[in-house]
């Protein structure tokens, strides 16, 4: 459900399993079945969801209280199989086979359970302890399909439950079957591979492995990286001597009887685990419809050849335009607040006789850039990502992926970069991190890099205002113009994904899959509520933790003279003749430069600069504010580079360390900041030019 | 009939006869339910002619031409058409 406190900003930088006491539980499954949503409802808590794979991907926990058991609970990002080597899958996958848990939840969907049976199969075999939870019980009823969890529950030996994960009854109903058993599935793999893995048991036995880790152990050892068995054979505590040799036992079977393919042996595996989920499923499962494979009819329209544009550009119209209407009020609401907090707080100070060095730095540094921040940055976003969070809700992300993918193959990337540019709209660092979905190192790459030309929660209500000061009387107008811009940045990010598969990522397109999910009713009220609350609290925490000591830092440096200058104007003739040469000025430039650890401070350091010493000391409209602007010499120019630059300039500093942790390479974190502040420069100074023939 | 998954005309369907892809992508495939003996149908294309989605096993996968074109199909009608004229016949 949208972007949360924890999912941006700093706070998705940690991704460890907190170690609690009482049961720890694993909740795993297949992407987009239901994972978060069965986590949040087990543990009151608010991790995202949303109608697409790869929501998640990296681990959370929480704690449960159930009677007298204390349960950890840890979400996994999805998987589909714990055998591929894909780097998307690798978190949850490394999660089930090395941590130390008790449980393991594996969440199915009960629409198509053949599917995903092959996944419970495989952790079955793997983890002792497996609870299965049917869940989507509701949609699946829909299709009229039922599903007989305790034939299930015999076929697996592991306890099923069937769920619907809105309903908290059902999710109680899982929490009680959380009981210790230990016992794996064995699947016979025919002759041929059961043979030579009673050939490596005996191998390994001496070293006291249980039958089912030497059973994973051999088939691990057939198909899986040296990374991967090196791991398993610390985690198994295995003598190097043993494990060379039940190695070098492997690959002489590999080279005998498959050629050395790992992909014929891996095809035998999965073929075995496919065969026992259809038969199972067969089994249990009873379908009252023939399956309907023809698409639904909003399916017709949203990806239809032509009606998907139109739907598309006319969605996002009508989002911005609630955005910038509706925020309209409470901005200037918020404002006349702030003010007036302001004025009282003068007053206030005055009468206690506080020295003006003390209350002007709280008044016009901390109190005024506060408000800035909440007046202009809170209204638009508790307004815009609710309405995001029900289109991620109903499905609609992964289906404007599909559309524009054509675009991505054309610049030689992934398709799966739409999904992470329309996260990179409400956080970089939380874009950056969703890159992860993306398989190909080089496309991941181009993705990361690319991401912050997608404006993000603290730059998209900067550009609402300088667009409604300058270009656009109505809000109408100033969300046409909005939609222009996201155009020229989506536009940018596919030229500069080609221009770097040409040339330093060079490559070709690398194979990828992307499912479209059911469209799904949200839970209309309370994504609206959640994300209000989560935006709101977001927004004010930034306004605390940063516009607020930036507010009092500027305001100093604004204030303190060295020479017969303060240190702000200092700095501001030092920047300006490249602030100039871009079409911007010395200030714009020192803004953007303070607003590396957050965007939201640019514009006020900007109107702390302009007015610093002059008679103006606040502003009570925007329409005050162009005078500001336009007194300091701001032309159409300066107002469409100022646009420009803050689409495209280095990434907060939030998202460059995100990109250190995601790539660990200086380099590319390097380039991370200056590719997007090279295209910056270079689109301005075109802008420039266009702007010097035109007049 | 012996054809490419991608040669499917919209609507059609046809039984997974062998994938023709190696690596990760070959596992990712088999991993979300392309199995040989399964059937799949192509639901559609994207509106720019790619990618094309799939309904398979219960779900809807998309994918673009080169990798569905590398997935064989035994489709159920004998109708003689060849593969260029169907492809021109749904693009
Ligand atoms: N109708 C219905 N919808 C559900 C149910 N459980 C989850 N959903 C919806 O399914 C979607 C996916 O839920 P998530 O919890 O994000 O799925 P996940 O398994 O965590 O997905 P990943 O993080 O991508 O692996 C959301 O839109 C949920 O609202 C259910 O039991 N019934
Ligand atoms: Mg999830």
């Amino acid at each position: 459900m949208g972007l949360t406190l924890k999912s941006v900003g700093k706070g998705i930088l940690d991704d460890k399993i907190t170690d609690g006491d009482g049961m720890t539980v694993l909740m795993s499954g297949n992407p987009n079945v239901g994972k978060s949503t069965l986590f949040n409802c087990l543990t009151g808590m608010h991790q995202h969801t949303g109608n697409w794979t790869g929501k998640t991907v990296s681990l959370a926990s929480g704690k449960v209280r159930y009677g007298d058991k204390r349960i950890t609970l840890i979400d996994l990002p999805g998987c589909f199989s714990l055998n591929s080597r894909s780097e998307e899958e690798r978190v949850a996958r490394d999660c089930i086979y090395f941590e130390n848990y008790d449980s393991a939840v594996v969440v199915c969907d009960a629409s198509c359970l053949s599917r995903h049976l092959y996944l419970a199969l495989q952790i079955c075999q793997v983890s002792p302890n497996t609870v299965i939870c049917v869940n989507l019980a509701d949609e699946a009823k829909k299709r009229g399909i039922t599903v007989d969890t305790d034939a299930l529950s015999k076929r697996l030996k592991a306890p099923c439950v069937l769920t619907s994960a809105k309903k908290k009854s059902d999710c109680k109903k899982l929490i009680s079957l959380l009981e210790k058993q230990s016992h794996t599935l064995e699947i016979d793999y025919g002759e041929r591979i059961e043979n030579y893995i009673s050939d490596i048991y005996s191998l390994v036995i001496g070293s006291g492995i249980s039958r089912s880790d030497a059973r994973v152990f051999a088939l691990r050892l057939l198909d899986s990286d040296e990374e991967f068995c090196e791991k398993l054979k610390s985690k198994l505590s295995l003598p190097n001597p043993i494990y060379q040799e039940a190695k070098s036992f492997s690959v002489s079977f590999l080279d005998t009887h498959y050629g050395g393919s790992v992909d014929l042996v891996s095809d035998e595996i999965s073929d075995a685990i496919i065969k026992r989920a259809n038969s199972i499923s067969s089994e249990c499962v009873t379908e009252k419809k023939a399956s309907k494979t023809a698409l639904s009819f909003s399916d017709r329209l949203l990806i239809g050849k032509f009606t998907a544009f139109p739907i598309m550009l006319a969605l996002l119209f009508f989002i911005l335009w609630l955005t910038v209407k509706g925020a309209n009020y409470p901005s200037n609401m918020l404002r006349a607040l702030f003010n007036e907090l302001e004025a009282i707080a003068r007053t206030g100070f005055n009468n206690i006789g506080l020295p003006t060095f003390i209350s002007a730095p709280i008044c016009e540094g901390i109190i005024r850039v506060t408000g800035w921040v909440v007046s202009v940055m809170l209204p638009p976003m508790a307004i815009f990502f609710p309405m995001f969070t029900l289109l991620e809700d109903v499905g609609y992300l992964p289906r404007f992926a599909f559309n524009l993918d054509r675009c991505f193959s054309c610049s030689h990337a992934c398709g799966k970069q739409a999904l992470t540019m329309c996260m990179g709209l409400g956080c970089n660092a939380a874009g950056v991190v969703g890159c992860r979905i993306i398989d190909s190192p080089r496309e991941r790459d181009i993705a990361l890099l690319t991401n912050s030309f997608m404006p993000c929660n603290g730059r998209f209500p900067m550009l609402i205002a300088i667009i409604g000061i300058f270009f656009a009387s109505s809000g109408g107008a100033t969300a046409a113009v909005l939609v222009g811009v996201l155009a020229m940045a989506v536009a940018v990010t596919l030229a500069v994904s080609y221009m770097l598969s040409k040339t330093v990522l060079r490559g070709k397109p690398s194979s990828f899959t992307l499912e479209l999910p059911p469209f799904r009713m949200p839970n209309v009220g309370q994504v609206i509520t959640r994300s209000i609350f989560d935006r709101t609290l977001f927004v004010l925490g930034r306004a605390i933790s940063v516009a607020a000591p930036t507010g009092l830092f500027i305001w100093l440096i604004a204030n303190i003279n060295i020479g017969n200058a303060s240190i702000l104007s200092h700095a501001t003739e030092l920047l300006d003749p490249i602030g100039r040469f871009i079409g911007l000025d010395g200030v714009i430039l020192l803004g953007f430069l303070l607003g590396l650890p957050a965007n939201e401070i640019v514009v006020p350091v900007i109107i702390m600069a302009y007015t610093s010493g002059s008679a103006l000391t606040d502003y009570s409209s925007l329409s005050e504010l162009k005078n500001v602007f336009i007194n300091n010499g701001w032309t159409a120019m300066t107002a469409v580079n100022f646009i420009i630059f803050t689409v495209f300039h280095w990434p907060c500093s939030t998202t460059l360390l995100t990109v250190k942790k995601e790539t660990s390479s200086i380099k590319k974190t390097a380039f991370a900041f200056l590719l997007p502040t090279a295209v910056g420069i270079i689109l301005c100074l075109v802008s420039r030019l266009i702007f010097f023939i035109c007049q | 009939m012996l054809t490419a998954m991608s040669e499917l005309r919209k609507g059609e369907s046809g039984i997974i006869k062998s994938i023709e892809h190696v690596g990760n992508m070959r596992r990712r495939l088999i991993d979300i339910g392309f199995n040989v003996g399964e059937r799949v149908t192509l639901l559609a294309h994207a509106p720019l002619g790619e990618p094309s989605a799939f309904y398979i096993k219960g779900s809807v996968i998309a994918l673009r031409r080169n990798d569905a074109s590398l997935i064989t199909v035994i489709t159920e009608e004998e109708d003689g058409t060849d593969p260029k004229k169907r492809r021109q016949g749904h693009s």
